[in-house]
């Protein structure tokens, strides 16, 4: 693409974002969406404005969400968050014919066959929820205290595939959510995605 | 090469050779693990190298694996000593793009090496059981984790390197970054981040891609496109900040692809980068430039190449000081003049950074054919002022249409003004190329437009042109004097063009310069035969000036002391006579030459190990395409430099890897040359 033309892209695409970031940043209003969950109701980040929200970008075929699902960890994790009222909601960003794309209802008895306890499930096959929050990998975690973005990063701090790390790793999501129940700030706002790519 | 000795390194049957082999295989990857040597000692360290080969299409990850991946992990256990996880070397990365993320990592097959130490407590005369779990990610659309468990059974007892795994680890090193002989400096400008490198290497370079990979994650983002710059100075990244703080330094690898001759050169260099605070990128400060670039733009006038002109228009003033209409038209033809080829000089900069090519004010005029050119101009001018002819009299707009000419003479301002003001534009220049193309349009013509001002205000203000002294004699005493300051121009022009050429080709452009004085004084004559000679001049003075910069760019390459210059006559006479001889191919333009040159070629160890074993050092200088030199290279197989051959006293050459070492350089004098008795290495 010519300087040109790359410049007025990147001036429509600054004006089409509206009120929206270019990309998230700690501290910031988190970006704003509104869409349908595999329930068929809707949802929208600005209705969510007075609670805690983890967004968890997923993908069932991936091998590192695998090893939280299998093992049980995400399913404990995503307990006791609605436990204290914080509001999980898992996106899956696969395109359509791409790893981790399903419907629906796979996505809905995926979620029951696994025992997992998200409040909200989404589908965003055109990849447009996860290009707002630029997210990179699955699983990729956000955790938003009342709209302001909180922590964004890897689940926890090793980067493997193999469920027998999961006891030894320090868990990001649950520090952060522990963090903003108990008012104080975020330790480590920002942490290295790990996973599979999301599958755009 | 690399991938046939890979392949043999996998697929050649364990009992072929005697080191410990084991080789694994996965639905993606074919995997092995071989060890240094064929039995080692208790307490010694050896090494282990571990291949991997991908099916096609599949990638695995370099340390840092970039927006998603993991990087590949091996954890060693010897005897029963307590596992240890290896710390791998690491080849030079590649970008690994997937649908907006960037990735980094290897297709096709890579290699790493470990350390691994003996127990001491082993047996001598026993087998040492080595094990050995290797975890990688290999993706291709989807990803999948692998992990693969060698077996090695060591003997202990003597050292024994094996002599195929030694061509295979030497193999191995060529594929590792170097370290940088740059010093770096990545400059903090908030949205973006400039990763600088000092050296006067990258100018006249054929790089055709630089990449930077960060050593961890978060620096950088990685999907950003990385915009490259090189000047007389060094080379200048600008990539786009991650999402993690950066700390006092960033450790990483520059990638360089260089072109040589046919081939392509790949290399990484590896340093850490000082992180520096400097002013946020020039975005909003367009309008602020604009105004610097006026304000530049009126400076030089005072310059000594453009003050002759300007107060050549100013005496035409002089003359038409009672004709509103001619006065303003030429004001106005004038700046438009000025504009456009400041417009004009802007778009080509442009346009020329655009096709990607190394672009600014200074770097343009290291050419010895602009710089001749401006030199000649600058000649043809004064010699004009002093009067030497007449022809350029109407150029000067000391008559004739005034349009037109004060036009000409606006371009004629632009051009003579570029050899003094080089300096102080490469800045504004530099400065400009990074905005957008409208903005940098605006800061060119806001220079013309600062340029071509004063006169404008003269030629538009009654008031100011009344101001002029009437025409007089000291018109012609005032334009004789102007022409010298541009006679100075034009002999610091050549002084410059002497540091780019040798003394011949500096003789012969300056012969050329003096040539084209009397040519354009005999065309201006009058009389037939005289105008005849004036022709031929003129045909002489380019065929000079043709000869001197026929081979542009042939600039002091670095000196080689001790070294005599590549001839194939040299060679074979020395061949002829068995004796040893070390050649060297190199050019000014190729990276890899350089820093080789500076790592193991300039040292007084090589130069003294050359000389303990009298062997004949020729250096084969190809920066302009020599075709004895191009034979030679043919000759091995090769299409471009760097190349060196160590010659034995009989034989055929041993080649040397593309990236020396002083340890390699060593190792080959030694096997072509014992020490002479009388000499200390």
């Amino acid at each position: 693409m010519n300087l040109m033309s790359r410049f007025g892209l990147g001036a429509a695409l600054t004006l089409l974002s509206g009120l929206a970031l270019a990309a998230p940043e700690i501290g910031k209003p988190a970006p704003d969406f509104s869409t349908m969950t595999t329930l068929d109701e809707n949802l929208s980040m600005g209705a969510l404005a007075d609670k805690t929200v983890v967004l968890e970008w997923t993908n069932a075929d991936c091998p590192y969400v695998q090893k939280h699902y299998g093992s049980g960890n995400m399913q404990s994790l995503q307990e006791a968050a609605a436990a204290d009222d914080v509001v999980w909601i898992s996106v899956i960003s696969s395109a359509p014919g791409k790893q981790g794309h399903v419907d629906a209802a796979t996505a809905n008895a995926l979620s029951e066959e696994r025992g997992a306890a998200p409040a909200h499930i989404v589908l965003d096959p055109s990849g447009e929820i996860g290009r707002l929050y630029d997210a990179r990998t699955t699983p990729h975690m956000f955790v938003i205290d009342k709209g302001t973005l909180a922590f964004m990063g890897g689940i926890d701090d090793i980067r493997s595939a193999n469920p027998a790390d999961i006891p030894k790793a320090t868990n990001y999501v649950t520090a952060a959510l522990t963090a903003i129940k108990a008012g104080d700030a975020v330790e480590t706002p920002i942490a290295k995605p790990y996973g599979c790519s999301v599958k755009y | 090469m690399r991938a046939l000795l890979i392949l043999i390194a996998i697929l050649l049957p364990a009992a072929a050779l005697a080191a410990p082999r084991d080789v694994q295989s996965t639905p993606h990857v074919t995997a092995s693990l071989a060890a240094s040597h064929d039995s080692a000692a208790p307490g010694e360290s050896i090494t282990v190298l571990l291949s991997l080969a991908m099916i096609e299409g599949w990638h695995v990850y370099w340390r840092n694996p970039g927006d998603s991946g993991e990087a590949t992990k091996l954890r060693l256990v010897a005897g029963d000593a307590p596992p240890q996880d290896a710390a791998l070397t690491w080849p030079s990365p590649h970008a690994v793009p997937y649908q907006g993320l960037v990735n980094y990592g290897y297709e096709g097959e890579v290699s790493h090496t470990a350390s691994i130490t003996i127990p001491r407590d082993a047996q001598a005369g026993t087998l040492l059981p080595i094990t050995a779990e290797a975890t990688w990610l290999v993706c291709e659309d989807i990803c999948i984790p692998e992990t693969v468990t060698f077996t090695l059974a060591l003997p202990v007892g003597p050292s024994a390197p094996s002599a195929l795994m030694a061509d295979l680890l030497t193999d191995h090193a060529q594929q590792l970054p170097r370290e940088s002989p740059w010093p770096a400096r990545l400059a903090d400008h908030g949205e973006t981040l400039a990763l600088e490198l000092s050296g006067t290497d990258f100018a006249n370079a054929k790089i055709e891609a630089a990449e930077y990979f960060p050593g961890r994650w978060g620096v950088i983002d990685h999907a950003a496109p990385q915009e490259l710059r090189r000047s007389t100075e060094g080379l200048q990244l600008t990539l786009k900040r991650g999402a993690d703080a950066l700390g006092a330094a960033v450790e990483g690898v520059l990638v360089l692809t260089e072109k040589s001759g046919g081939e392509t050169i790949r290399t990484g260099y590896h340093f850490t980068a000082p992180v520096v605070q400097a002013a946020p990128a020039a975005s909003t400060n367009a309008l602020l430039m604009i105004g610097f670039a006026l304000l530049g733009g009126l400076i030089l006038n005072l310059m000594p190449c453009v003050f002759p002109v300007l107060a050549i228009k100013a005496l035409a003033l002089v003359g038409h000081a009672g004709d509103p209409r001619t006065r303003i038209l030429g004001g106005l033809s004038y700046t438009a003049g000025v504009l456009v080829s400041f417009a004009v000089l802007g778009g080509v900069l442009i346009g020329f950074k655009q096709a990607g090519a190394a672009v600014g004010w200074g770097f343009q005029l290291q050419s010895p054919i602009v710089i001749f050119a401006l030199a000649a101009i600058m000649m043809l001018v004064a010699l004009n002022l002093s009067g030497v002819y007449t022809i350029g009299g109407r150029l000067m707009g000391l008559g004739g249409s005034a349009g037109r000419s004060s036009f000409l003479t606006g371009v004629l301002a632009t051009i003579v003004a570029a050899p003094c003001t080089a300096p102080f534009m490469a800045t504004a220049v530099g400065a400009a190329l990074i905005q957008p193309v409208p903005v940098a349009l605006l800061i060119f013509v806001a220079l013309g437009l600062g340029l071509a001002l004063p006169y404008l205000l003269l030629s538009l203000s009654p008031a100011l042109a009344r101001a002029l002294p009437k025409p007089g004699a000291w018109m012609k005493t005032l334009q004789q004097a102007l022409a010298f300051p541009l006679y100075g121009t034009a002999v610091w022009l050549v002084w410059v063009l002497s540091q780019q050429v040798d003394e011949t080709a500096t003789l012969s452009l300056m012969l050329a310069l003096v040539t084209l004085g009397f040519a354009v004084w005999a065309v201006s004559r009058t009389s037939r035969p005289v105008r005849l000679v004036g022709g031929i001049a003129m045909l002489i003075m380019l065929g000079l000036a043709w000869g001197a910069l026929r081979t542009p760019g042939a600039a002091h390459s670095v000196s080689h002391a001790g070294a005599e210059p590549y001839r194939a006559e040299t060679l074979k006479g020395l061949r002829a006579q068995n004796r040893p001889v070390f050649v060297n191919l190199t050019a000014a333009w190729c990276i890899t030459c350089k820093v080789n040159e500076r790592a193991a070629l300039s040292s007084e160890a090589f130069h003294a190990d050359l000389a303990a074993r009298s062997i004949t050092y020729l250096v084969g200088d190809w920066t302009n395409q020599d075709p004895e030199i191009t034979a030679l290279l043919e000759q091995h197989g090769r299409a471009g430099v760097p190349l060196y051959l160590a010659y034995p006293p009989d034989g055929p050459a041993i080649v040397l890897p593309q990236i020396l070492t002083p340890a390699i350089l060593r190792a080959a004098f030694a096997q072509i040359a014992p020490l002479t008795k009388d000499a200390q290495p």
